[in-house]
């Protein structure tokens, strides 16, 4: 297909690539950053009942 | 985030830009000629991408086998984390696949979908790894969802070398191109080196990837124990 039909396909997929990496990565550090955040709560609780015993 | 994974990240990012510049801007558009008339095909830069994350798919499908495998003889939790996350990232590039290879299909053989035999393969291989999710979430008990992990892993990625010769074998008619044989490349140049840096830094993405999902499922595994600590004290 030539370049006035075909453009449309190959950004598509040029965009469909990126688009779909970029969620994927968004999803996982928001995850990850949730995680060390509950960590931190749980760490800090852990020791207060440890320092009370 | 791990540095080693963001120094992945980062020259795998580098490539591809790189990679898409070589594409557009140096790679020649493959030609054919329709009636008598030459034809530039613009729609054959989805190779330069479409390609790198087939094989990257490929790869980790396959990596999640071997990793299973390991579990399996080793029994150590690492190993089962090693494949999922392998598993994983291998499903997300497999769904890239689909999506460039269902846009390319229509560009270049006026359809959306064709019952090729790479397309079909791959598709099984796509509904076979979705199993494998599905799997997962029904298991609640963790070494149950590990061992059975690890045994549909090996099995699924059985269908991966099936896929990549699928395309290969004359017998079943493939419409795939033979783009690489025992000869060498059949494309220019500047072509092969601009495929060979967008698959280059795709991998190298991939395995940043990779890594940062192993670091998010070593994390929840942590947070899970602290919180039974937590219990227990």
């Amino acid at each position: 297909m030539e370049f006035k039909n075909a453009w449309p396909f190959v950004v598509g997929a040029y965009m469909g690539i990126w688009t779909v990496l970029f969620i994927y990565v968004v999803v996982m550090q928001s995850k990850l950053s949730g995680i060390k955040k509950e960590l931190a709560l749980l760490g800090k609780a852990l020791e207060r009942r440890i320092g009370a015993k | 985030m791990r540095k080693s994974s963001l120094v992945l990240a980062s020259i795998g990012m580098l490539l591809l830009l790189i990679g898409v510049y070589f594409a557009f801007f140096i790679a020649p558009e493959s030609v054919v000629e329709v009636e008598g008339k030459q034809i530039a095909l613009f729609s054959q830069k989805i190779f330069y991408f479409h390609v790198p994350v087939s094989e990257t798919s490929l790869l980790f499908f396959i990596l999640g086998g071997i990793f299973g495998g390991l579990y399996l003889s080793k029994r150590e939790r690492f190993y089962e984390q090693l494949s999922y996350a392998a598993v994983e990232v291998g499903f997300v590039f497999g769904l890239l696949v689909m999506v460039t290879g269902v846009l390319w299909t229509r560009a270049d053989w006026s359809v959306w979908w064709d019952w090729e035999p790479r397309l079909t393969t791959y598709l099984v291989l796509m509904l076979t790894y979705a199993g494998y999710f599905v799997l997962r979430s029904s298991i609640q008990e963790a070494s149950t969802k590990a061992r059975f992990s690890a045994v549909f892993s090996i099995i699924a990625a059985v269908n991966a070398p099936l896929t990549f010769f699928a395309g290969r074998l004359d017998v079943l008619k493939p419409a795939h191109p033979k783009l690489f044989t025992l000869q060498g490349a059949a494309m220019a140049d500047p072509m092969l080196l601009a495929f060979l840096i967008s698959m280059f830094g795709m991998t190298l993405f991939a395995f940043s990837l990779f890594l940062m999902r192993l670091d998010l499922l070593r994390a929840n595994e942590e947070l899970d124990y602290l919180k039974e600590q937590v219990e227990v004290v």
